[in-house]
């Protein structure tokens, strides 16, 4: 998958998990940028993306993510392997 | 030491400033070593029996962190996990002796009824926060945040004294690229200007507002027992605390991001308008700032990540998942917190309350949710709160953490409770409040009331000087009705006079020591 797709599916979850009616993702977005995105939300967000993706990521990698577009890498790294 | 005293203001300060700048100008290591060991004696001035655990401390977390991050670089896995969990036992076994032994060896004697055999062990002196530093440095290097540096460096790093004490909580990414910057060491007016002026607004905070505010406030919780709180007495003491609380705190971070700002290092936010918060989630984004992030990294999300994968493996829908994935993880995260303040059943209680209220918070969340997506069928929209709805957002907010500070501030739960029933109005309606409180506690109140509702906060007011680490992400949070920012010409030279003027003046009342040092 490339990652213009990822980011496309990873926008439909994400607006399902922050319930928002639209949202303009791009690999710059960042928590800050949205405002339904805090711990708890950023936790529903990454299963919801490790089920879709079936996929499984570290603690230390979910911490680590500071934007979408560092999400997307990490999709694209562990979906490659 | 204290920041609020003489000796640190006129003594302390201008020589640590003076001694490190001077030693900057010669070779930076030499500055470093200067402030490392004054740091040290900062330290030592309060109870010098307790600065051989601060360096055993510093000296271990070092070796150990030394060799995670070398087993890290040669990808050994295993034994980055094993010095990992065993510099994680070793710090936590050292806070839990001295905070917690007590408290547990008194609630098994009480319940066996054999004599508990433990002497009093004294609290050292910011135990709880030196250690959260550490732990999240063992934690960084298992991760590959933290690199090898310096013993110089690292330990100035973990004494620098305008953190030491009750923080901020510092990563090793935030702190340490910049003492080994190469700048480090060089004055730059700047820095000193800048920060002597948010070192002054936190300063103010204390002993100006708080102070004022514990002198109304602390006789009224002490008399506790001695007389029945009525409806007025109890909201006067409740809501007297939460101001106290917050200035207190707030004013010591301030001192310590602008003393940081001083020796050229930006120090993270702790303190963001919390009590202008809409929810009590936003709240605790913005309450103690970094002990929240330390422990939504490393408890509540380790916890909750497979808590949420499990409710979604088992198709768990409704009441089910909202209490595997938010509930659980949500109660155990905010117990560490209470009792991360101190030994106490308060704390814990106070730790239960904010749990349930996080719960609740996070309910209306999914009802909207519910809601929205209801209407979003029917091809309707959700429309954004009117402002009598979003003022009640605010006003439940701040009526559940002063419910909750009362529990924080009292000395046991049975004198909580006594507080909530004159709150309440369990007590009748009288509304007389004792004589003692002069007139003097309604300009207090109407002071904090001012500055906390309408007034910007440190970094807004500092907000063209990068006042701190992280500042850009805050830049934009929680805007003040009332605009104004400092300039360095003569009206915000007078601004810093004054403020510093007043701030000093009012230290002569007493040295009142910080509610966080007790931590």
């Amino acid at each position: 998958m490339s990652s213009a797709e990822i980011l496309n599916e990873l926008r439909e979850i994400m607006i399902d998990v922050f319930d928002v009616d639209d949202l303009e993702v791009t690999p710059a977005t960042t928590a800050e940028d949205v405002e339904e995105w805090d711990s708890l939300s950023h936790v529903r967000l990454v299963v919801a993306v490790e089920r879709k993706f079936k996929i499984k990521f570290k603690n230390s990698e979910i911490e680590a993510l500071k934007s979408v577009g560092d999400l997307v890498n990490l999709i694209e790294a562990k979906t490659a392997a | 030491m204290l920041f609020n005293s003489y000796i640190f203001i006129f003594g302390f300060l201008p020589l640590a400033l003076a001694l490190t700048y001077l030693a900057g100008r010669f070779l930076q290591p030499l500055a470093k070593l200067t402030l490392t060991l004054l740091s040290l004696g900062f330290y030592a001035f309060w109870r010098p029996v307790h600065l051989p655990i601060l360096l055993f401390s510093i000296v271990f977390n070092y070796v150990v962190g030394g060799i995670i991050q070398r087993a890290y670089a040669a990808g050994k896995e295993r034994t980055v996990r094993v010095w990992m969990v065993l510099g994680l036992l070793v710090d936590l076994s050292m806070l839990g002796w001295f905070k917690y032994a007590n408290f547990v060896a008194e609630n098994v004697a009480s319940l066996t009824g054999v004599p508990d055999p433990l002497p009093h062990i004294i609290l050292p002196l910011a135990i709880s926060f030196f250690t959260f530093q550490k732990i999240a440095y063992l934690i960084d290097s298992a991760r590959g945040d933290a690199r090898p540096m310096s013993f110089l460096d690292f330990s100035l790093f973990a004494a620098f004294f305008p953190q030491l004490i009750a923080g901020p909580i510092v990563h090793y990414k935030e702190v340490v690229p910049q003492i080994q910057a190469r700048t480090f060491g060089r004055l730059i007016s700047r820095n000193l200007l800048v920060g002597l002026t948010i070192f002054a607004i936190g300063l103010f905070k204390k002993t100006v507002i708080a102070d004022t505010l514990a002198s109304q406030a602390n006789p009224l919780f002490e008399a506790s027992g001695a007389h029945a709180f009525n409806l007025a007495s109890g909201w006067m003491a409740a809501l007297l605390y939460t101001f106290q609380l917050y200035f207190d705190f707030s004013g010591y971070s301030d001192m310590a991001i602008g003393l940081g700002r001083m020796f050229g290092v930006k120090l993270p936010l702790n303190f963001h308008s919390p009590l202008r918060a809409a929810s009590v989630i936003e709240y605790w984004r913005r309450w103690h700032m970094t002990l929240q992030r330390f422990i939504v990294a490393y408890i509540f999300q380790p916890l909750s990540v497979p808590l949420n994968r499990y409710a979604a493996e088992k198709g768990l829908q409704g009441w089910g998942a909202f209490g595997v994935a938010v509930a659980v993880p949500t109660f155990v995260t905010f117990v560490a917190v209470g009792v991360w303040h101190g030994a106490g059943w308060t704390f814990v209680a106070f730790g239960v309350m904010h749990a349930i209220y996080i719960c609740v918070n996070e309910a209306w969340r999914e009802h909207r949710k519910r809601v929205r997506r209801k209407l979003r069928k029917q091809g309707k929209t959700l429309g954004e709160p009117a402002a009598p709805e979003r003022v009640s957002y605010h006003l439940l907010t701040l009526l559940g953490v002063i419910y909750a500070n009362v529990m924080f501030r009292s000395k046991s739960v049975g004198d909580a409770m006594e507080v909530w029933a004159g709150m309440s109005g369990f007590r009748g309606l009288d509304l007389s409040l004792p004589a003692a409180l002069g007139w003097g506690v309604w300009s207090a109140l109407a002071l904090a009331f001012g500055l906390v509702f309408l007034a910007p906060n440190t970094q807004q007011i500092m907000g063209r000087f990068d006042p701190a680490f992280n500042w850009r992400e805050w830049k934009d949070a929680a805007p003040a009705p009332i605009r104004w920012t400092w300039r360095p010409d003569t009206a915000g030279l007078v601004f810093a006079g004054v403020v510093l003027i007043a701030g000093v003046l009012m230290v002569q009342r007493g040295r009142a020591i910080f509610l966080y040092f007790n931590f």
